[in-house]
This record gives structure tokens, sequence and C-alpha cells, in this order.
């Protein structure tokens, strides 16, 4: 919820940017959410857009998947209005703008000079998404991330009641809560001796992440 | 990938009718994938540069050469 407003700026950012359709975008849509936002990972940006192409409708669309997991059913309505809105309010003022701007010799200017520019901002999208798409140039086809060797890790979180942990981290998968150093649910592992293995200190906060990474 | 390449090449048969496009196009490509400029800088710069090399004048003379 709280990243509401970040999404709302970007995206209404981003909107302005799609000069030649929503593709144009692409680049810096990746560099917002992946980059500087961390919302998401670029494996998980080419996927979402990959649901957008294959769904009816614009493909773009797939903005939705974004604000929804970053922000829930709130995220993606103000992800939907931020995108779309500003755009389509642009596109009515210069529409009306275009039409008294008839005999201006600018007109015909800045239709032909954009033209070359808004291919060449569809192209770069396309190559962005090339390389989060394409793994090697003798596949042609684009293989899944699923069949590269996934490595396990464990990494050991800290949450604090303040920030939430869950709740503000794309990466986790699954929290195992504990409770005096042994995970609650789970059956105590121990050795001959009676004590338990891997004994953690007692934190009433501590989480245990398993994180499947590709790198 | 295919279908946006697909789009892209058929936009640029229909809208960019001069070989000297292609270098604003690639300018474009550049700014944004090789010199990871932001796109917005890539649009302004590039397509003003573009807009002013298509500025009236030179269409002007394009028009009345065509129509010679």
């Amino acid at each position: 919820m709280n990243e509401v407003p970040a999404l709302i700026r970007v995206f209404a950012y981003l909107s302005l940017l799609t000069v030649g359709g929503g593709m144009a975008a692409f680049p810096e849509l990746r560099v917002l959410s992946v980059d500087v936002h961390h919302w998401l990972t670029y494996p998980q940006l080419v996927h979402l857009y990959s649901v957008g192409q294959m769904a009816p409708g614009p493909n773009m669309m797939m903005i939705v998947s974004i604000g929804q997991w970053v922000g829930g059913i709130v995220g993606a309505l103000a992800v939907v209005a931020a995108f779309f809105g500003p755009t389509a309010l642009l596109a009515l003022c210069a529409g009306r703008l275009w039409k008294r701007l008839e005999a201006w010799p600018w007109r015909a200017s800045i239709q032909q000079g954009l033209a070359p520019v808004s291919i060449g901002l569809l192209l770069a999208g396309c190559f962005t998404l090339a390389k989060g798409a394409d793994h090697d140039l003798t596949t042609g086809t684009i293989r899944g991330f699923d069949a590269q060797p996934v490595k396990i890790r464990e990494v050991l979180f800290i949450d604090t009641e303040d920030f939430r942990l869950y709740n503000n981290a794309f990466i986790l998968r699954r929290r195992i809560p504990y409770k005096d150093g042994f995970p609650i649910g789970l059956r105590r592992s121990s050795s001959s001796s009676g004590t338990p293995i891997c004994r953690l200190p007692p934190r009433p906060m501590c989480a245990r992440i398993f994180w499947a990474a590709n790198r | 990938m295919g279908l946006i390449l697909a789009t892209a090449v058929q936009l640029g048969k229909r809208s960019l009718p001069h070989g000297y496009d292609l270098i604003f196009v690639g300018a474009t490509v550049i700014g944004v994938n090789r010199l990871h400029f932001s796109v917005l800088t890539v649009l302004i710069a590039v397509g003003l540069i573009s807009i002013l090399w298509y500025h009236p004048g030179r269409l002007k003379k394009e028009g009345a050469a065509k129509n010679e």
C-alpha cells in the first residue's frame, strides 16, 4: 500500500513516453521497476510482458499485474489510471490542437520527424525485451527460466514490526516463523544426545527464508 | 518479440520513406540500448534533431521535386 504513490508516479511518467506504442516505454519500465524500485526481477518482467502479449487486449495491460504484485488491488487500479489517464488526456488535447494547426508549416515536420523516433523506440524496447528473453542465438525460441539450474539459497532475515519484511520484499516465497529458535509447526531435529541441531538464538520476529535464485 | 519486430518493420515500411530515416532510428536504439540514456532524453534529443531535419523548407523542396 505504501508503494502506491510511487507506482502512480512511475506509471504516469511512463505513459508520457509511449510514443509509438507502449513498447517504447519498456526500457524505462525496466529501469524503474527492476533497477530503481526493485519491484520485480527482470525475468519476472519479461514473463509478465509475455502474459500481456498472449492475453487479449492491449499488451501493456501487463502493467496491471505489476500494480497488483506491488500494491494489491489498489495498486492495480492506481497503475491503470496512472498509465492510461495522462496519455488519454494528452491525446485528447493534442488531437484538438492538431486540427487547429492544420495550416502551421511545422505540423508536417513534427509528424515526419517523430516517425523514425517512434520506430526507434519500438525497436529499443524490442531489444531490451530480447536481452531478457533470448538466451542464445541457436535456439530462436525462448527457453524457460525453469530450465536453468536453480540454486537454493537460505537467507536469514530479521524482521521488525515497523518494516514488515514479508509485505515489502518481493523475493520472499516462504516464511517460517520461529519460536524459541525453532520453526513453528515443524518437527525439531535433534542429535543422538537429545540436543537440537542448528539451534538458532531465540528471536521472536525471526524468519527463515528459502530463496530460489537463478544466479 | 517476433510480433513486435514484425510490427516495427511494417510501420517502418509505411512511415519511413527516406533512407536517412534509418539514422534516426539507429540513433534512438543506440541511445537507449547502448548508451543507456533515459527514454525521455533520447525522445527529446533525437526527436528535436529529426524535426529540425524535416524543417518546412526541406519538405517544400521535396514536395516540389516530387511534383516535377
